[in-house]
């Protein structure tokens, strides 16, 4: 009688604890389901809108002040990450000019803003472990410029004249458009490192010029074909909530 | 440590490959003058070119052979320059001869690059080729005298 009712006993904790076992063996395939299935959805999950801000400061042309016979140039430029696809950016710079040589004198100075934005091709993925970005980009400059040249030495073999000659100051706004490709690098936390290729084309002045500047501020010298260019920056990305 | 100090000399290798020391473009800004046609204004070739600049002992034409385009040199100072040019027009015979022509500009000095120095600009103001007896055709196609090479400022309707 005992042992009856301690092997009846037994087989009803068996089967009670059948459906625990299977209730636990659910649970942990539930776990790893909802592992894999969390991660199948992060990967395909659309990426929010807003994917950060970076602030950019150009380092190329400041040091090659040092070899381009007294030219300073600069900017700055913020752009904002959409989708971590589209980045709409704005550009702003100043340069000065004051190059006194034996033959002239030339000083300059003046500003220019850009608007585009720059497309990104790759690493634009919601579980991305890093920010870099390949991209080409498109942009609209304007430049206002102030110039004057003095004390030009020039002489004329034909006519056997020889002297200095100054002009009046002057002021230009010019327009162009600009295509670039580049990539930028996170390195370290917020911090990347960008490069840049440009082509300046569509250049246009503002009015009937009949005297033009030597340097246009952002886009270089004038000689009315297609002007390249490169860009070197860091860039700080503004820390966000992803 | 390392990667910063490849940074700084890449960036220094790039601002020096910023920097070119040689001209590409014309240094010299030349009155560009053609002779058209009056009747079907197409180029018109004359022979026996000679020109000389007034005030000058030099010539800068002397063509026996037949010419329709020619580039003369604006004086740098001053406001006007002037040009002794003799002719022979194959076409109509009753317009060879002797002709001066005169130029009004503005001048001014333009810096191309610091490779490629100076060049003085000029602004043509007016024109007029004639001698005693008559005043040929002229018009001011393109004012601005700038260092384009083959560039056409002045048309003379023969």
């Amino acid at each position: 009688m005992m042992s009856t009712l301690k092997y009846t006993c037994s087989l009803l904790l068996i089967l009670l604890c059948l459906p625990l076992c299977s209730q636990a063996q659910n649970t942990a395939t539930a776990t790893e389901a909802a592992t894999v299935s969390s991660a199948t959805e992060k990967q395909g999950a659309e990426v929010p809108v807003y994917q950060g801000t970076y602030l950019s400061l150009d380092i190329f042309n400041p040091v090659a002040t040092i070899f381009n016979g007294g030219k300073f140039e600069t900017y700055v430029s913020v752009d904002v990450s959409l989708w971590q696809r589209l980045f709409p950016v704005a550009e702003l710079g100043f340069m000065a000019i004051n190059q006194q040589q034996d033959s002239y004198k030339y000083a300059s100075g003046g500003a220019f803003l850009k608007l585009g934005a720059n497309y990104n091709f790759l690493n634009y993925r919601i579980d991305r472990k890093y920010d870099h970005i390949f991209y080409a980009g498109l942009r609209y400059a304007c430049s206002v410029t102030g110039y004057q040249l003095t004390d030009a030495a020039m002489s004329d073999g034909y006519w056997q004249t020889a002297g200095t000659y100054s002009d009046a100051y002057r002021q230009a706004v010019f327009g162009w458009m600009e295509v670039l490709v580049g990539v930028r690098v996170q390195v370290y936390k917020q911090f990347f490192m960008g490069v840049a290729l440009q082509v300046k084309t569509f250049g246009h002045y503002y009015h009937d010029a009949t005297h033009y500047p030597t340097y246009i501020p952002g886009f270089g010298v004038d000689n009315g074909a297609t002007s390249f260019g490169f860009l070197y920056h860091l860039t700080y990305q503004i820390p966000y909530k992803k | 440590m390392n990667r910063i100090v490849v940074f700084c000399i890449a960036l220094v290798m790039l601002g020096v490959c910023a920097c070119s020391n040689n001209c590409y473009v014309p240094t010299r800004a030349l009155l560009g003058v053609s002779f058209l046609n009056a009747e079907t204004l197409q180029p018109q070739d004359v022979t026996d070119l000679v020109v000389k600049g007034v005030g000058s002992d030099s010539v800068l034409y002397d063509m026996p052979t037949a010419i329709n385009v020619i580039y003369l040199p604006l004086k740098p100072d001053g406001s006007s320059t002037s040009f002794d040019i003799s002719f022979k027009n194959t076409q109509n015979e009753e317009l060879a001869g002797q002709y001066q022509l005169t130029v009004l500009h503005e001048s001014y000095p333009q810096l191309i690059s610091p490779e490629c120095g100076c060049v003085m600009f000029h602004t043509i103001q007016g024109a007029q080729c004639s001698n005693a007896s008559q005043t040929l055709q002229l018009e001011v196609y393109n004012p601005h005298v700038m260092n384009v090479e083959n560039d056409v400022h002045l048309k003379i309707y023969l």
